[in-house]
């Protein structure tokens, strides 16, 4: 009875449609991501209605902005297929250090300090790529190592002391409480820093060379990419923002600290993966990662709104990228049995 | 030297440690000719092109290109000198676009600013596929598209580089016959233009439906090449299996019994379809095809470390349904991995460890395992199969391959089983181990347990099995009596089109 046995065409073509529903959605992953930003911010507009206020909103904004910027180093590390658990540290020496020098040159450019932390910070990156590319370590072990180097000399550094606000020319703090054209230069310098990487994410030759890298390494290599150079790049380019986030961090807070965004680097590879960013490698969106970064925003935000205990605010994060996660991994297994189907034996 | 020949290569000999994978071999290709390559797993093929591609210089032997004798260091180099190669496994960029997948090593860049030149990008993209008669959005994520579409993809960016050489390694062996047909077409179209190329198949389909020319590659060595009208089927086949087997197996004892194991017409989605076979009592089944037939895929599923969607299995007579290991342990079946090092012992244990592994439950009481009786046993079945160390706490990782098989091979012997399933037993190993384990699995089979073993190695499948199973893409295509049995006779079902099996 070879009709039970063997699929007749409408029958696999029946179960192609229905599995493809779901796998379809992965193309609107950002949709219903901003769907569920969208009904979230309802919800708790509901419960609160100061949570949509135009000051709230601009304070959000505020506070995700620097979260946003390592989001987007984050991703390019990520779809390399690495990972960087150095940067909370990295951010802190670099504050420190910074604040440290103006603190004994209260005259210092605030263009110039910036600069000097992006260059701090991009000297840990580097160190941190050369011992994925060069010396071959694993980027989970090679960034964790320095992880707890860089948190040590900034405690050494430190001396144990804080640099306090009264310490800070009002230069300094400036950078992150001032505003250009009317909009707080937080979100100017993520704005810039969004559109620079969005040119050269998506369109220089040395981009589009990062997700082939992490997409398929081997064929990297068999197209003449070379792959050492991309990992330095990601490492240097991720370092640097951390860098450039300690010098926004300190001035924003007005104090830099031994143990500042102490693991911070969690929140940044959780906005990473909300976004779409996958871990295997080669997947990840620009404008994912700004929502991943947003969603963790509001719920920074809004637990405390909605007089959330602040003990279950982790709990709730924690289980909504499990929530994201589950879903993404559904609608991948949706793809690949559909691409099994299309082959006929 | 002749300017005939687009490429020519003389002599080619390439060796990785321990093998010969390319022995003193020859091919030449002329302009706007469609030439096979053929031969069995492990004739070198794969191998021949990684040499002409540049991925493997040779050890020995000169290419020729145009007459002019060249070099590739790198496939880079290869590339720039009109050579593309279409792999087996396609080796794409699953992740992005269709466009970047054709032009990635060779994007179109703005003069000036080095601007990624999309819009061009795309349109060239679009342009080469519609000529290929395709209708494939260039936008497209390249993992969404069908292998099919992949493989034409892969075409496309050999066009975009300008190659004058196309390398086609097994390009239909995940396709279906129309989309098969589809490649073709496209493959005659690139000859037509003046593209010429090199077709490696194992289907013989492929090679009276496209090339004027076949060479023929046998255990590494360069064989023959033949017009395709100038030779016959039969001969053909011998060219590419006419060895002697020099290889001694057991004088079969073995005694087939009464009916243990039933597969009624098996069947995972993508994988295998239609699998229907039995085993008895102290048989050896031998189950062998090419690479890609789907061998290891039905035992696992028999195994339960993958499940199957449809079909039926018996063991003695009652209906089994078997999900995960576990339950196929406890039914009697014992699985051997092809990769025994991954999957099969731990390396950094002592060789008793690793065979009393399976037993612990057995060995120990509350909990607490009685290292005397796992001695015991240990030294008894490593003795079973004569396991040749100077005692049972030598590391595994200090054995040959062949006595870690044997290691493997007494693990399974703890339990109380039935059916052994062994995953190309002999790979890796040298020609006297080999023997030992020949001689291993017969002991077994008298023993009475019934044995599957798949093998991709001839002189193996036909010196050791009572019956052959052959598959091909999926499906079962023969079932041979060993008295019957040959070497061409295997091939031919390996190869070509499958037909219907009865179930007897």
């Amino acid at each position: 009875m070879p009709e039970n046995i063997i699929p007749n065409a409408t029958q696999v073509d029946a179960q192609i449609v229905k599995t493809s529903k779901l796998a379809s959605l992965y193309k609107f992953r950002e949709l219903g991501l901003l769907a569920f930003i969208i009904i979230l911010a309802i919800a708790v507009q509901l419960r609160n209605s100061s949570f949509l206020s135009g000051e709230n909103i601009n304070d959000m904004i505020t506070n995700t902005a620097i979260l946003s910027i390592l989001a987007l180093g984050m991703m390019i590390v990520l779809i390399t297929r690495g990972i960087d658990l150095s940067i909370a540290s990295v951010i802190a020496l670099s504050g420190m250090i910074t604040a440290q020098i103006v603190s004994a040159n209260q005259n210092l450019n605030p263009i110039l300090v910036i600069l000097l932390g992006i260059v701090i910070g991009m000297v840990a990156g580097f160190i941190n790529g050369f011992l994925v590319s060069k010396v071959g370590l694993l980027p989970i072990i090679a960034t964790l190592a320095t992880m707890n180097i860089f948190r040590g000399i900034t405690y050494k550094i430190s001396g144990g002391e804080w640099v306090s606000s009264y310490q800070m020319p009002e230069s300094f703090v400036s950078i992150a409480t001032g505003k250009t054209f009317g909009i707080n230069n937080l979100i100017v310098i993520a704005i810039v820093i969004y559109l620079i990487f969005f040119y050269f994410i998506n369109h220089t030759r040395t981009g589009r060379q990062i997700y082939a890298v992490g997409s398929n390494p081997e064929s990297a290599r068999v197209s003449g990419i070379k792959e050492n150079r991309i990992l330095m790049l990601v490492y240097t380019i991720m370092g640097g923002l951390a860098g450039l986030s300690g010098v926004l961090w300190v001035s924003k807070f007005a104090s830099a600290q031994g143990d500042t965004a102490s693991g911070y680097e969690m929140t940044v590879i959780a906005a990473c993966i909300l976004g779409g960013v996958s871990i295997a490698g080669g997947a990840g969106k620009i404008s994912g990662v700004i929502l991943g970064a947003i969603l963790i925003g509001i719920l920074n935000n809004a637990l405390p709104l909605l007089n959330v205990s602040p003990f279950w605010q982790n709990a709730i994060q924690g289980a909504i990228i499990l929530f994201a996660v589950i879903m993404n991994t559904l609608v991948k297994r949706g793809v690949d049995r559909n691409n099994l189907m299309r082959r006929k034996i | 030297m002749s300017e005939e020949y687009v490429l020519e290569l003389k002599g080619i000999t390439k060796e990785f440690p321990g093998v010969k994978a390319l022995d003193n071999v020859h091919f030449r290709l002329k302009k706007g000719e469609i030439h096979a390559l053929m031969g069995e797993n492990g004739a070198g093929k794969s191998t021949f092109i990684k040499v002409i591609t540049g991925v493997h210089p040779p050890n020995a032997g000169e290419l020729f290109l145009n007459g002019k004798n060249v070099q590739f260091t790198s496939p880079l180099d290869a590339q720039k000198n009109g050579i593309a190669a279409i792999y087996q496994h396609v080796t794409n960029y699953p992740d992005l676009s269709v466009t970047e997948n054709i032009f990635m090593g060779h994007e179109k860049v703005h003069k000036g600013t080095k601007r990624l030149l999309w819009k061009e990008m795309h349109a060239e993209a679009r342009a080469i596929l519609q000529d290929l008669g395709s209708s494939i959005d260039p936008k497209e994520e390249m993992g969404s598209l069908s292998v099919a579409q992949q493989q034409i993809v892969e075409i496309a960016k050999a066009i975009s580089t300008n190659a004058k050489i196309i390398i086609m390694d097994e390009p239909t062996a995940a396709l279906t016959a129309r989309e098969s047909e589809e490649l073709y077409k496209i493959t005659e179209r690139l000859r037509d233009q003046g593209a010429s190329i090199i077709f490696i198949s194992h289907r013989f389909e492929d090679m009276y439906r496209l090339a004027s020319q076949v060479t023929v590659f046998r255990d590494s060595k360069y064989i023959g090449t033949w017009g395709v009208n100038d030779i016959s089927h039969e001969q053909l086949i011998v060219a590419m299996v006419g060895r002697e087997i020099t290889q001694v197996f057991p004088t079969k004892t073995n005694k087939k019994g009464e009916k243990i194991l039933e597969v009624k017409e098996l069947g995972k989605i993508g994988y295998y379809a239609d699998i229907s076979f039995t085993l008895h009592k102290g048989e050896i089944l031998g189950l062998t095809g090419l690479v890609g037939a789907g061998r290891t895929e039905v035992c696992q599923s028999l195994f339960g470390i993958t499940t199957y969607d449809r079909g039926e299995v018996f063991l003695k007579g009652k209906k089994v349904k078997i999900r995960d290991p576990k339950e196929s342990m406890n039914l009697g079946i014992r699985y051997l991995p092809e990769d025994r090092q991954l999957q099969g012992l731990v390396l950094d244990w002592s060789i008793g460890r690793n065979i009393a592994l399976p037993a612990l439950k057995e060995l120990s009481r509350k909990g607490w395992l009685s290292e005397k009786k796992e001695a015991s046993l240990a030294k008894r079945l490593a003795e079973k199969v004569n396991v040749k160390a100077n005692s049972i706490f030598d590391l595994v990782s200090s054995l040959s391959g062949g006595n870690q098989q044997k290691v493997s091979v007494a693990k399974l012997l703890t339990a109380d089983l039935d059916i052994i399933i062994l995953d190309e037993p002999t790979k890796g190993v040298d020609v006297g181990a080999k023997s030992a384990i020949y001689e291993i699995i017969h002991d077994l089979a008298v023993q009475g347990y019934s044995i599957i073993m798949i093998s991709s190695e001839m002189p193996e499948i036909l010196g050791m099995s009572d019956r052959i199973v052959v598959m091909r893409e999926g499906r079962i295509t023969k079932i041979i009596e060993q008295k019957d049995a040959t070497q061409e006779g295997i091939l031919e079902a390996a190869m070509s089109e499958s037909k219907k099996v009865e179930i007897g």
